[in-house]
């Protein structure tokens, strides 16, 4: 191990260094802050950040709180496999969906668990910024 | 795995991001070196290692340095909670088998490839707290 360590080139160590810390941001604020603007996809996550439309995040009904569940357990997918590796994955998945249900959805493992986990979690945003 | 994560205590979700913290600030960065009077030769807390006056001044820093730097390097790759929990485990294997203790081992056997880090050194300062808890 001390031989791999030594042996590591220091761009590899300032990534995974990095990705290390904006790891930790994750758990130690555990959870994503909701930004609220008009935005055409209605919701989607960023890593720490979630995008909401108003259209969504102002109207209380079930709607709103799967969404807000959907994104948070991306939020969760994310600080499990931390976003360097996270981010990647998911672009794979997302593309073999694509190819292979015609949608970033259906056959994408991390869609199919937030879907999944959609309706079984609440969150209730505490950080939460409007535009 | 997805239920678990969320449900965790808010301390525990803590202690995991410090951890991270500590880990990734330990790939990009020196360790912070304290020379301070202490009982033992030096101490490595995460990303800090504390080194005896007496051995800081002595023939033996640099060795005592490669070897709190080969544990400091374990601690990032383990994470310093990782290593903790190992160490412990090496301990234990080490008294139950009466063998080497393998963390240790690693870093005496690659000794000589392990350089002196660029250090921070703050010293010669005296932390009679830290005195106090050891």
């Amino acid at each position: 191990m001390i031989e791999f360590m030594v042996g590591l080139p220091t761009w590899i160590k300032l990534a995974i260094g990095i990705n290390l810390l904006w790891t930790s941001t994750f758990w130690i604020i555990p959870e994503p802050i909701i930004i609220v603007t008009e935005f055409e996809h209605g919701a989607v996550n960023f890593g720490n950040i979630v995008v909401v439309t108003p259209s969504i995040y102002d109207v209380e009904d079930t709607w709103k709180a799967y969404v807000l569940a959907h994104e948070y357990v991306h939020f969760l997918q994310t600080s499990l496999l931390t976003p360097m590796i996270n981010g990647p994955l998911y672009s794979i998945c997302a593309l073999y969906s694509n190819i292979a249900s015609g949608n970033q959805w259906d056959a994408n493992p991390f869609e199919q668990q937030a879907i999944d986990w959609g309706d079984k979690l609440t969150f209730n945003p505490h950080l939460v910024i409007r535009f | 795995m997805i239920g678990f994560i969320a449900s965790l205590p808010l301390l525990v979700k803590l202690i995991v991001g410090i951890n991270y913290a500590f880990a990734g600030y330990m790939y990009i960065a020196p360790p912070v070196i304290i020379v301070a009077d202490i009982e033992q030769e030096a101490i490595n807390i995460a990303p800090i290692i504390v080194i005896d006056t007496e051995v800081f001044y002595s023939d033996k820093f640099d060795n005592v340095l490669r070897v709190e730097y080969g544990k400091y390097l374990q601690s990032a790759y383990y994470t310093p909670v990782g290593r903790f929990i190992i160490s412990l485990l090496a301990d234990g294997w080490q008294m139950l088998f009466n063998t080497d203790n393998f963390l240790l081992k690693d870093i005496y056997d690659n000794i000589d490839i392990l350089a002196p880090p660029k250090i921070i050194i703050i010293g010669d300062l005296k932390f009679p707290y830290i005195r106090g808890i050891l």
